[in-house]
């Protein structure tokens, strides 16, 4: 498990969290879910050491994947990928499991949106983390770019068995990648969901009803 | 690829129109004008560009001139270099650089050549003044580009903890050199201007200044005409350099 524990930040005279307190199991992925503005992005960035706080946050190592994916224009895809893992091998490897084999000496003004997408995945993965972060990854693609990437992404993620924790405010990519879902509202956990996860992923189908309580637990 | 050749042949020619319109207005002046001392005729500006570059002292002052426009870019290039970067990355020195980076900015360069005479000699008093007038220049452009790179490049560095030689290497040169190579293009030819001027108001013996100044009180305004004309060709051709370089060198910025 890696724990928080008494988690509190502020930014100025508004407190994000105070005495949070959130833990999650390794292996798994997973979510938080949260309208704009709750304190979702300030959770990945405390874990990621990217702000300061105060609380008990496990020291570990992470990788992120960006809302935007934060390539290097000036490298390739394959140079982008080698500044986190020297291994030759392992980065063609990762490369192919991601389809991107034909793009692999292509500079990123040359990728679309799903394909920078992919390359900040393969990133993450080559990354020797014991934990993936990831902030609302797929909120700039279009519906078929995300069934795609979130395909990928899990099957990456079952077969290296790494632990993720993603953050969100669409339900639909919650029920698609979730292992568990944890609702947050105003610094708190509201409550918590286990959805029923298809092959391929899909956020419809068995999680139709659970998707009604989430909605209904947002707008109370 | 005809499109865009076709759409270059176009721009090609309307600047080449450009060109043709600015001699045949010269033209026209001189017409009007009527007097030669005023406004020299074309032919015989084009006389003497070309008489220039016969003559062996024309070349020396060329290249005293030149060598000054390439010293005082070197000095203010590092200075501003230097003082752009501390200022990034320790903030005092920021405030501290901050208002005499503003007092440079205002300075009347004329005047403070003036002043600056006082002190050095004809030689380097334009080298100064060139400096002067630089150095907050080039201050500003490349801490405006090392502030413009994106803050979520500097996160992932930070997240997936990029050593110093790569952050260095990866990021902040790659990122800052091409707009402050570009910018390198327009402040050269900017120095060029500079330090004329310069060598003009100071009468700067054996440069391209002191030789417009010398043409200017004997009345050979043609022979003066066809010394700037130097001294605009030096500036565009340096200019056209640096943008070609800049294609070169860049790749990775093409189709951005």
């Amino acid at each position: 498990m890696f724990e928080i524990k008494n988690l509190t930040k502020k930014y100025g005279d508004l407190c994000v969290y105070n005495n949070f307190n959130f833990a999650f199991k390794k292996g798994q992925i997973t979510c938080v879910l949260g309208e704009s503005g709750c304190g979702k992005t300030t959770l990945l960035n405390v874990i990621a050491n990217l702000t300061e706080y105060e609380g008990s946050v496990p020291k570990i190592k992470t990788s992120y994947i960006f809302q935007t994916p934060n390539l290097l224009p000036n490298l390739t895809v394959y140079g982008n990928l080698q500044l986190v893992c020297g291994d030759e091998e392992k980065i063609k490897s990762v490369i192919n499991s991601c389809g991107l084999e034909e793009k692999i000496n292509s500079y990123p003004n040359r990728l679309s949106g799903g394909q920078k997408q992919r390359v900040s995945i393969a990133r993450a993965f080559l990354y020797d983390a014991e934990l993936i972060l990831m902030d609302e990854p797929f909120s700039f693609l279009d519906l078929k770019l995300k069934l795609s990437v979130a395909e990928l992404f899990i099957k990456m993620q079952k077969s290296l068995n790494k632990t993720a924790l993603f953050v969100t405010h669409d339900i639909d990519e919650a029920l698609m990648l979730a292992d568990r879902i944890v609702l947050i509202k105003s610094g708190e956990i509201q409550r918590e969901f286990i959805p029923s996860k298809s092959e391929p992923p899909r956020p419809f189908g068995e999680n139709e009803e659970l998707r009604k309580q989430i909605i209904a637990e947002l707008i109370k | 690829m005809k499109s865009f050749l076709k759409y270059n042949k176009i721009n090609l020619i309307f600047s080449a129109l450009s060109i043709i319109f600015v001699f045949v207005l010269w033209q026209v002046c001189f017409f009007i004008v009527g007097n030669d001392y005023l406004v020299p005729s074309l032919n015989d500006t084009v006389t003497e560009f070309f008489t220039l570059f016969s003559e062996a002292f024309f070349w020396k002052a060329f290249l005293n001139t030149f060598l000054r426009v390439l010293s005082a870019f070197a000095v203010s290039f590092i200075l501003g270099a230097v003082c752009s970067i501390l200022s990034v990355f320790f903030k005092p020195f920021n405030s501290f650089i901050n208002p005499i980076i503003t007092i440079l900015r205002a300075l009347p360069t004329m005047a403070a050549l003036l002043i600056i005479l006082l002190w050095l000699s004809p030689k380097t008093a334009p080298v100064l003044i060139c400096v002067l007038v630089l150095f907050p220049l080039i201050y500003t452009q490349i801490n405006a580009q090392i502030n413009a790179i994106d803050s979520g490049i500097l996160q992932m560095a930070k997240v997936y903890n990029l050593p110093f030689y790569k952050r260095l290497t990866k990021i902040y040169l790659p990122l800052t050199l091409p707009g402050i190579f570009l910018y390198s293009g327009s402040n050269l030819s900017f120095a060029i201007k500079i330090v004329v001027s310069a060598e003009v108001m100071a009468n700067t013996l054996t440069a391209l200044g002191g030789l417009m100044q010398t043409a200017n009180l004997y009345l050979q305004t043609s022979r003066l005409a066809a010394l700037t004309i130097v001294a605009v060709i030096l500036g565009l051709l340096i200019e056209g350099f640096f943008a070609l370089l800049y294609k070169v060198i860049f790749k990775w910025k093409r189709g951005e």
